[in-house]
């Protein structure tokens, strides 16, 4: 991943939301293996030490290996030959651009998401409340709507925001001004990390798929620059907004803080794994016909991610586990752990490199989609996309057998095909530049 | 070139891909309409042999024993939700042979039970083919429910009762000695001691002693006794102990939310199109539909 990150940085723009989740949980499994036993306050019980984090680091070279083999230099370079000056040019000008057309239908939902927060009543940051608490008693429907969609709408926002670089242009800052609305909107109600860091991973992929393929070395440096700055920025807000919730809403001080964040930062995010490798690799203890039952058939709730509630309800006593999936809570992690409690831990490795090679191909075919401005495809696509990126973080596959993602996938696939016929058809003819420079000449 | 030039016209865009699409139905009306209109017309006419489905619910109060739940809410909707315990409800109602096997798949298929984080209570819902069979699928579920707890709640109950009148029976006998106590301490005081013999007035000193060490025990037991009573009695009250009940009776739709015949006609139509619009776009020579 550090290689990535200092030779391709294009690339870990990307993939930065999963790139940091696998360092995170790394790190972690690391930590649980060689300072192990601990104690998890989640799990109430000792984990570690051992080698846990060979199969995790395993499973994640798998993917990032899928990923370099899939998103190689050469077939990146393939994607532009197509039309360097851009569909744009062989389109008459028109009233408006889509961008316009986006920015303008955004706006009022902005507006009328913080005149519903107004309106609600309390605001979580200035009340000391939970989010939970607020989401469950006062989130109206655009809240939830936000919550829900957000990733999906940062995604889109950041496509909107890249494309001028494509043609060399500046980006289009107004859809960063509204991400940066909708992210302190997210701070306003309680949220410290997860959201924003989700938010903002979505937004800056399709700056990191225009910059695999465009932009020359200098270029890239400045644009990188400026994502430092960035990043430093929403790193202090998220470290203020950590350190309130921790200091202020939840009261925690002395040893008890200390234990608090340690236990966050290095047990939470690895002790899940740690638990399915104790059951699968020492004590080879899994069973894939139930573990599809739970996952497919008879989760506890069949509307949210069935592989934590399942993995739950493995780790814990079943009544405690059923009690906190009712309050709506959720341990961290999923991923690869679905994956090894279905196959085992040979069959676990298959299934990791299924998963890495549907996932490697979707995402090229996904910068593929944002470098030919194939807008309504990519809008389509975002939705399959926030499917595969959940089973990748957190290990959720109940989404794939839903209706909805085949309904999805169906609308998807007629929509690329007539973009696709319908772009093969407006290139085909003269672009504008191509006509005005034939005129000239 | 300037920026704008660069970025796609979204009027153009749009209108380009509708177009497009409106292009591709003129091409094949027949295939592109006729078919989707015929598959809805099949739906709509068949959805009409479908067997109405009706929801019903009902909300189902966890009794409490001295301000304890009887059984968690989680462990009631694990039961309910059970294979087991549908069998049992189905075994309850004991259909006639023609009914059995459509009772046993709405039990099966239909009665599930949740509850809510911000609730005390589980939420029973079912689905049926007839409001009838609604209302007694959901009644055997619950009596079922409310039999077990009865089971538990009554010996319960009765020790409560039992320790409740022990408390009374002790109160009253403590009562009494406290009343004998207080006579003989109040006789001793006043009985005449030759205040000249020693061993006359020892006497009469630790009998004094000894009936207020007596009085004092007993007093403190009474106390002791009295607050058993309350804890019992409070115990016992209408808002520590109750049974499980129905907290508003059992709800019936009057209208079937299934099969949603509009729904279903759509949904078909929908299909047939996309399928039409794949096979004109990947099977149809491009020359067929350009422009």
């Amino acid at each position: 991943m550090l290689w990535i990150a200092v030779r391709r940085p294009p690339l870990a723009i990307v993939f930065f939301f999963f790139f940091f989740a696998f360092t995170w949980r790394l790190v972690s499994v690391l930590y649980i293996d060689l300072f192990g036993p601990l104690f998890s306050e989640q799990l109430s019980r000792d984990i570690g030490p051992g080698a846990s984090a060979v199969p995790l680091a395993l499973s994640q070279g798998i993917v990032i290996a899928a990923l370099l083999v899939s998103l190689r230099p050469r077939r990146l370079s393939r994607l532009l030959t197509w039309d360097e000056a851009g569909l744009a040019s062989h389109l008459p000008p028109g009233l408006f651009t889509v961008s316009d057309l986006a920015f303008v239908a955004l706006c009022p939902f902005v507006i009328a998401l913080y005149a519903e927060l107004l309106m609600r009543g309390p605001i979580p940051l200035f009340e000391g409340m939970e989010r939970l608490t607020y989401t469950q008693q006062f989130g109206g429907p655009l809240h939830h709507l936000l919550l829900d969609w957000g990733f999906m709408l940062a995604f889109q926002l950041g496509v909107f925001f890249a494309l001028p670089v494509l043609h060399n242009g500046r980006f289009d800052r107004r859809f960063a001004l509204v991400l940066i609305s909708l992210l302190l909107y997210l701070v306003l109600i309680g949220h410290r990390f997860s959201p924003i860091y989700g938010c903002c991973s979505f937004f800056i992929m399709p700056l990191g798929a225009v910059l695999l393929v465009r932009g020359a070395a200098s270029e890239r440096i400045k644009i990188l620059r400026g994502f430092g700055f960035g990043a430093a920025a929403l790193l202090i807000l998220i470290i203020c907004t950590v350190s309130y919730s921790y200091l202020v809403v939840r009261g925690f001080e002395g040893s008890e803080l200390v234990e608090k964040v340690s236990q966050r930062l290095f047990v939470q995010q690895g002790e899940m794994w740690w638990m399915t490798y104790e059951r699968v690799f020492i004590s080879y203890d899994w069973d894939s016909a139930i573990t599809s039952l739970k996952l497919f058939i008879t989760p506890f709730n069949p509307h949210r991610n069935s592989t934590m509630q399942y993995l739950m309800e493995l780790a814990l006593p079943l009544s405690r586990a059923h009690d906190l999936l009712g309050q709506g809570s959720a341990y961290t992690g999923g991923w690869p752990e679905v994956l090894f409690e279905l196959g085992g831990p040979l069959g676990g490795f298959l299934l990791v490199m299924v998963a890495a090679v549907v996932f490697s191909e979707f995402m090229f075919l996904m910068i593929r989609c944002i470098v030919e401005e194939r807008l309504a495809t990519t809008f389509c696509l975002t939705a399959v996309f926030f499917a595969l990126s959940v089973h990748l973080v957190s290990g959720m596959v109940n989404s794939f057998i839903q209706l909805t993602f085949g309904v999805k996938v169906a609308v998807t696939l007629v929509v690329y095909l007539i973009e696709d016929r319908w772009r093969s058809e407006v290139l085909s003819v003269p672009g504008r530049i191509g006509l005005s420079m034939r005129s000239v000449g | 070139m300037n920026d704008e030039t660069k970025q796609i016209p979204g009027d153009h865009y749009l209108f380009g891909l509708v177009g497009f699409l409106l292009r591709l139905i003129v091409v094949r009306p027949l295939l592109m309409i006729g078919l989707p209109v015929l598959v809805m017309v099949i739906a709509y006419l068949a959805t009409g042999f479908l067997r109405p489905v009706y929801p019903g619910q009902a909300n189902l109060q966890i009794g409490r024993i001295a301000g304890a739940d009887i059984q968690t809410r989680n462990t009631i909707v694990e039961r309910i939700n059970s294979s087991a315990f549908k069998a049992r409800v189905l075994q309850t109602l004991n259909p006639p042979p023609d009914q059995s096997n459509s009772l046993a798949r709405d039990i099966f298929d239909g009665l599930s039970a949740q509850t809510n984080p911000f609730s005390d209570w589980v939420t029973i819902n079912s689905r049926a083919n007839t409001p009838d069979q609604l209302s007694k699928i959901i009644d055997a579920a619950v009596s079922l429910i409310q039999r077990e707890h009865e089971k538990i709640e009554t010996p319960a109950i009765e020790a409560l009762r039992g320790q409740l009148k022990l408390a009374e029976t002790d109160i009253a006998n403590l009562s009494s000695l406290t009343q004998d106590l207080t006579r003989a301490l109040s006789t001793e005081t006043e009985k005449k001691v030759d205040e000249t013999n020693n061993a006359e007035l020892t006497g009469a000193h630790q009998r004094y002693s000894v009936l207020r060490v007596e009085l004092m025990n007993a007093n403190t037991a009474l106390t002791e006794a009295a607050t058993r009573r309350i804890k019992f009695s409070e115990q016992l009250s209408a808002a520590q102990s109750y049974s499980t009940h129905l907290l508003d009776g059992i709800y019936i739709g009057q209208q079937p939310v299934s099969p949603r015949r509009l729904v279903i006609t759509a949904a078909a139509g929908a299909v047939a199109f996309f399928g039409c619009l794949l096979y004109v776009l990947i099977w149809l020579p491009k020359a067929a539909y350009r422009s």
